[in-house]
């Protein structure tokens, strides 16, 4: 499954290549409606993402350093990790969203989208750990500890980050060549664990998911949702070639 | 190809505001002085808010409480029991949220912070999943009530 899934993104590679050699193909108005329905989507669920945030609070929560410091953490938290799920979703290889964005464009969305949502989730743990400590009033040193230590999640949550950055790195020109394709997909498949890690922190820790179904009833939604295109378009096509295969 | 890009936009729209206009509302804030004074709700007690246990050895005994700890809707009090230097007793001497969501956190994590700093004997304890607000806020008090605790004992 795992080089299935490689030899797919090499054949994009080169698909991707090709395409930019011989130019973009000019788009159809069917292409360009579907752009902007999918447009839609994914600007109706970022603003109900950080509107989670708002309504639970937002910037009137700030009254202080510690606060301020924590809700921007809070947003940063929510804003990256739907980035994240987006990013899944652009090279999913759904036809769809292929076609609608251009095979062209969507490496180097794919290549932005992901920078943003680690810079991001990065400041997200930065934020947090700074407000609590400096809620806490203790230091950087022990706030760390006790969040890896004494909250639900938050130690695999942060295993996923580190992921994360992994990812991002290896994907640097210079270092994506230096360590090789194999091992650069094998760090980039990291990511799908990365997302399933920081999965449980969020809604056992997330202020905005305590005693609010709806809320959680929506992440869980927006969560299964893209689990849901991961597993149609990435897992199941080389599974279902392998049993065709063995048959 | 407009009235169709209008009609998938106004449905992303009212996706939107249907979401955020079914998410509870942040509860209500409390009063500025809620901090220094004493808490503005008094919520009902039906059972007193204790844990205790028999202590491994004598020792000399001094309770002390600490300050409210806040969160921006709750205000919290713990009283500690030392004997010796084991914690041998925790009561929640104060615990008020304002609206019916806080009441709900509040009451379903009080009892196991509460249990829970027992068993530690400090207050490193466990945020209880889904009250990280109240958990933090009772962490901070307890530290602060044993802190008073071992100034009386060392006084």
């Amino acid at each position: 499954l795992r080089r299935d899934a490689a030899t797919g993104i090499q054949s994009r590679i080169a698909a991707v290549s090709e395409a930019s050699r011989s130019g973009e193909p000019t788009r159809r108005p069917a292409a360009s409606a579907l752009a902007w329905d999918l447009g839609v989507l994914a600007l109706a669920n970022g603003v109900v993402v950080v509107g989670l945030w708002w309504r639970q609070g937002g910037l009137r929560e700030v009254h202080d350093a510690a606060s301020l410091l924590t809700s921007l953490g809070r947003v940063t938290g929510m804003l990256g990790t739907y980035l994240a799920l987006v990013q899944l979703v652009l090279l999913a290889r759904v036809p769809g969203i292929e076609r609608a964005v251009g095979p062209r464009r969507l490496p180097a969305w794919h290549r932005r989208n992901g920078r943003a949502a680690l810079l991001l989730l990065i400041a997200h743990t930065v934020l947090v750990t700074a407000g609590y400590a400096v809620e806490d009033g203790v230091g950087l040193r022990r706030e760390v500890v006790s969040l890896l230590g004494d909250y639900e999640g938050v130690l695999l949550a942060t295993i996923g980050v580190g992921l994360l950055v992994a990812a991002v790195v290896t994907s640097a020109g210079a270092a994506r060549r230096r360590i090789g394709g194999r091992a650069w997909r094998a760090v980039h498949l990291t990511t799908y664990a990365a997302l399933a890690l920081a999965f449980l922190h969020e809604l056992a820790t997330g202020h905005e998911f305590q005693q609010q179904p709806v809320a959680r009833a929506y992440w869980w939604a927006l969560t299964a949702a893209v689990a849901a295109v991961v597993l149609v378009t990435r897992v199941a096509p080389p599974l279902l070639r392998r049993v065709r295969a063995v048959r | 190809v407009n009235a169709r890009r209008a009609a998938s936009g106004v449905l992303g729209v009212a996706f939107a505001a249907g979401v955020l206009a079914a998410v509870k509302p942040r509860p209500q804030d409390l009063p500025a002085q809620a901090a220094a004074t004493a808490p503005p709700v008094k919520a009902p007690q039906d059972r007193p808010r204790v844990s205790s246990r028999r202590p491994s050895r004598p020792g000399r005994v001094v309770t002390a409480t600490s300050p409210y700890a806040t969160t921006p809707f709750t205000v919290l009090a713990v009283r500690v029991t030392l004997t010796g230097r084991e914690l041998t007793r925790v009561e929640t001497v104060e615990l008020a949220g304002t609206g019916a969501r806080t009441q709900a956190i509040n009451a379903r994590a009080e009892p196991i912070l509460r249990e829970e700093a027992l068993r530690a004997g400090s207050a490193d304890i466990d945020v209880v999943s889904g009250a990280t607000y109240t958990s933090r806020a009772y962490r901070r008090s307890l530290q602060a009530a044993l802190d008073r605790a071992h100034a009386k004992l060392r006084g």
